[in-house]
């Protein structure tokens, strides 16, 4: 038979698996690898910016309820002066 | 181009918890899942400090959604009852009617 045995088993057989590791790091599917442990630099940056967003969060709700109370009495002030 | 006019800040601010807030915030935490899904990383497990940043930024998008549709609805309304104001024969109260003086006298043939 001139076809070759070797093509005819990778093609009708399932591929033999190689371990994970030698896998991922062929040059054709080269990936970032993931099960070195966390990156602590990136997490504390990520939660240090998710920190920063709620406090500033909270800061201009403070802003703006004084600036609204402000105004709200400024309006109040003016009908009052209206009136004497 | 201000996400805010300045008149705005004559309303009250929205509560923290709205529902922009809220739906703005899944949103975010969602397309951290979903990208945990598309890297075949375990999907709620992984990345739970990108999950928060994720809600975080939502949130406080969503938070300048609300303020902004306050700001709109109230224009809104103040533009409606001015011109009800300045227009009051449009908006004439109709003299009450009873029933019994709007139907045809009843004679009951037993």
């Amino acid at each position: 038979m001139p076809v070759p045995l070797g093509l005819a088993r990778r093609l009708l057989l399932p591929p033999v698996r190689l371990p994970e590791r030698a896998w991922k790091r062929s040059a054709f599917i080269a990936t970032k690898q993931y099960d070195n442990g966390p990156q602590w630099i990136k997490v504390a940056l990520t939660l240090g910016a998710a920190a920063a967003l709620w406090r500033l969060l909270f800061m201009i709700h403070k802003r703006d309820l004084k600036e609204y109370e402000r105004r709200q009495k400024a309006l109040c002030e003016k009908c009052t002066d209206i009136q004497n | 181009m201000s996400v805010l006019p300045d008149e705005s800040r004559s309303l009250p601010p929205p509560n923290i918890v709205n529902h922009n807030s809220l739906l703005f915030g899944g949103i975010g935490w969602a397309a951290v899942v979903l990208n945990n899904v598309g890297y075949h990383r375990p999907a709620l497990g992984s990345g739970v400090h990108r999950q928060i940043l994720g809600l975080s930024i939502g949130w406080f998008i969503g938070y300048y959604a609300t303020r902004r549709e306050n700001y709109y609805y109230a224009c809104r309304d103040r533009a409606l009852f001015q011109y009800i104001k300045h227009h009051p024969e449009d908006f004439q109260l109709k003299e009450k009617k009873k029933l019994g003086e709007v139907l045809d006298p009843f004679h009951p043939v037993r």
